[in-house]
């Protein structure tokens, strides 16, 4: 039993192509239910494949584009940060908040990522309680707190 | 012409200065003969018009002394004789200077006309004493006698002597008067000339020696400022003065020189500052995917700790099992990391000397290495017989080997058995070698991301994202290039470098 606006469910897309990581938050999420449906993808093109319903992704129910976007910046064949570029630089996507998470505390990367317009960015902990704890927050503030815009 | 002549700058210069000062000296020399030479006509002038006066003071102390005599012995008047003594010996001592200054001025016909005459002034002399003498003694008579004697016999000659004298007199100072407005008009005319000649010559040098110097100078100073405001040395190296050898030429071959190491100089420290600015880039990327890649598997370690107690708190022994062969698998990728880092480090430092290599016993020696991973994935292999030799580190060349073909049977594709061929060609001085597989390809958008550190383009294929760049490394490092031909979806690929010939 997930929680719901307006019974639409909630997506979350996770771009990450470390398959244990993307377990340790697929399992994060179902542990507070605060995501309805987590959709992964372990690379950048199959990442702007789906958001742009494009190759395997075309059916639009099977894909539900995200309330919200969970991006690595490390990814094979299309790098994390051409992703956002591409997210941010679209007419549908841009107001989908992107959260870039990833192990990378560089300030580079940082300040690369906000030039982007990323939403937020958040390093992964090292310590699992607090990846845990994370997750939480992230889900709660980003899939329920934070009021999207509709229009 | 002038700079063929004479070759140094230095002697050029010094003869514009010879010149000029020789010049000056032949001016001074010419005035100073020329007016010591109208000097000289002007003091004969002088001892002319003085020989001319000296003959007047004679002719009228003549006169005068003729006149006394008559005033004596036709008026009786005794009293005018010592008069007319004194008056005798004036008209000698005129007659004596007439003479000295004839002498004196050079004039021989004056002088041996004096001479000539000498004893008849002499005759004159004592003929009036006599008369003086005669009166004194009362004896008029004689004395009237000697008086007629006087005049008729002695005058005359005297009177002709005097006449030649004078005319001779203006006869000589109308030639030297003209002698000496001569001399003048030569004098100058000769300095006009010779002022103008050394103008001219003077001229002539000036203009040579700044064609020969200032000019090249200026010129050598625009190519400076062009050098020195656009770096560039083209102007600088045309010096079309290449057929004298001055200290200007001497210099501006020098400022070539320096010109040129400047340019190469530059050069190199460009290379070098675009070499360290390449090094410094590799590093930067090397120790940010570093402490990417590493941390990486650390989160997944602790993560899966953290999940395993709650699994086995649950008791869901699926999921323990899983668990734990997330953190093997983890721990394994770091130690893989580890060492491909360690090798790649390596690679920097190359270990052993380049050596002429058989490309084809090389590769035989990898595949027998593989025999395993070959037979496994039941894979063919081959191997052109002849292939050229390369010069290059054995160790390294064998791990590039290695590498293309586990990379070749990695990505054969599902179900695919894979086939290899390894082949090479000479270029000119490199050796071009070819692994061409029949695998799934790699699309044409990622040829240059699969040889960076730690990129992949599958992250379900195991591996760790070093080996293609520590292939790309060795190839570079022995100077030569790598690149993929393919159209991805399921093509194949072929992985071309080349490599120095032996």
């Amino acid at each position: 039993m997930g929680i719901t606006t307006g019974g639409e469910p909630l997506v979350l897309l996770l771009i990450e192509d470390n398959a244990a990581h993307a377990e340790m938050v697929k399992r994060s999420f179902e542990q507070h239910k605060v995501a309805n449906v987590i959709q992964h993808v372990d690379d950048g093109q199959k990442a702007l494949d789906y958001l742009f319903r494009e190759g395997e992704y075309t059916d639009a129910d099977k894909y539900p584009l995200p309330h919200c976007i969970l991006l690595d910046l490390r990814l094979p064949k299309v790098d994390g940060l051409e992703v956002l570029r591409q997210i941010k630089t679209s007419d549908d996507l841009l107001k989908t908040p992107v959260v870039v998470l990833t192990t990378s505390a560089a300030d580079k990367d940082i300040a690369m990522a906000y030039e982007y317009h990323a939403n937020s960015y958040v390093v992964k902990p090292l310590d699992f309680a607090k990846f845990e704890a994370l997750m939480e927050d992230l889900g709660y503030y980003w899939m329920i707190w934070n009021k999207n815009s509709r229009i | 012409m002038i700079d063929r002549i004479l070759p140094s700058i230095g002697t050029r210069l010094g003869l514009f200065v010879g010149v000029m000062m020789a010049g000056f000296v032949l001016i001074i020399v010419s005035v100073l003969i020329l007016f010591n030479l109208i000097d000289e006509s002007n003091k004969k002038f002088n001892l002319l018009q003085e020989q001319e006066h000296f003959l007047q003071h004679f002719n009228g102390s003549v006169l005068e002394s003729i006149i006394m005599i008559d005033r004596i012995i036709l008026e009786d008047q005794g009293s005018v004789i010592p008069e007319l003594l004194a008056l005798n010996e004036d008209s000698l001592g005129y007659f004596g200077r007439y003479q000295s200054a004839a002498q004196f001025a050079g004039l021989e016909h004056d002088r041996y006309a004096a001479d000539e005459n000498e004893p008849l002034i002499f005759r004159i002399r004592a003929d009036i004493f006599e008369i003086a003498s005669l009166y004194r003694n009362h004896q008029l008579q004689q004395a009237r006698e000697k008086r007629l004697e006087l005049m008729e016999r002695r005058l005359p000659p005297l009177v002709t002597f005097i006449r030649n004298a004078r005319e001779l007199r203006d006869f000589d100072l109308e030639d030297i008067s003209i002698q000496i407005s001569e001399l003048r008009r030569t004098a100058t005319i000769t300095i006009i000339v010779v002022f103008i000649a050394i103008m001219l010559l003077v001229v002539i040098i000036a203009v040579a020696v700044n064609r020969s110097i200032v000019k090249p100078i200026g010129r050598l100073k625009y190519v400076v400022d062009h050098f020195m405001s656009t770096g560039q040395t083209t102007d600088l190296l045309a010096n079309p003065r290449d057929n004298s050898k001055d200290e200007l030429v001497h210099l501006t071959e020098s400022f070539n020189k320096m010109a040129r190491q400047l340019f190469d100089n530059k050069i190199q420290q460009d290379e070098l500052i675009e070499d360290l600015g390449q090094k410094n880039t590799e590093l930067e990327r090397f120790t940010y995917t570093v402490s990417h890649d590493l941390k990486s598997p650390l989160v997944t370690v602790n993560g899966f700790i953290g999940l395993l107690e709650k699994d086995i708190a649950a008791g869901d022994e699926t999921r323990i099992r899983e668990d734990i062969q997330k953190i093997t698998s983890a721990t394994k990728t770091m130690a893989a990391l580890l060492e491909d880092l360690l090798e790649l480090s390596r690679v920097g430092q190359q270990v052993s000397p380049s050596q002429e290599i058989s490309l084809t016993e090389l590769s035989e020696g990898v595949v027998d290495a593989l025999q395993i991973s070959i037979r496994e994935h039941k894979a063919e292999i081959n191997i052109q017989a002849d292939m050229p030799a390369v010069f290059a580190d054995k160790l390294r060349i064998g791990e590039v080997i290695q590498n293309l073909l586990e990379n070749a049977i990695k990505f054969s594709g599902e179900g695919n058995e894979p086939h290899i061929e390894i082949s090479a060609t000479r270029e000119q001085d490199k050796v071009l070698v070819l692994f061409k597989d029949n695998g799934i390809g790699i699309d044409p958008r990622y040829h240059d991301t699969v040889f960076g550190l730690f990129d992949r383009l599958d992250s379900n294929i195991p591996g760790t994202g070093v080996g293609l760049a520590l292939v790309k490394r060795i190839v570079e490092i022995h100077g030569g290039q790598i690149w993929i031909e393919s159209t991805g979806n399921g093509q194949g690929s072929t992985f071309c470098f080349s490599l120095p010939a032996a």
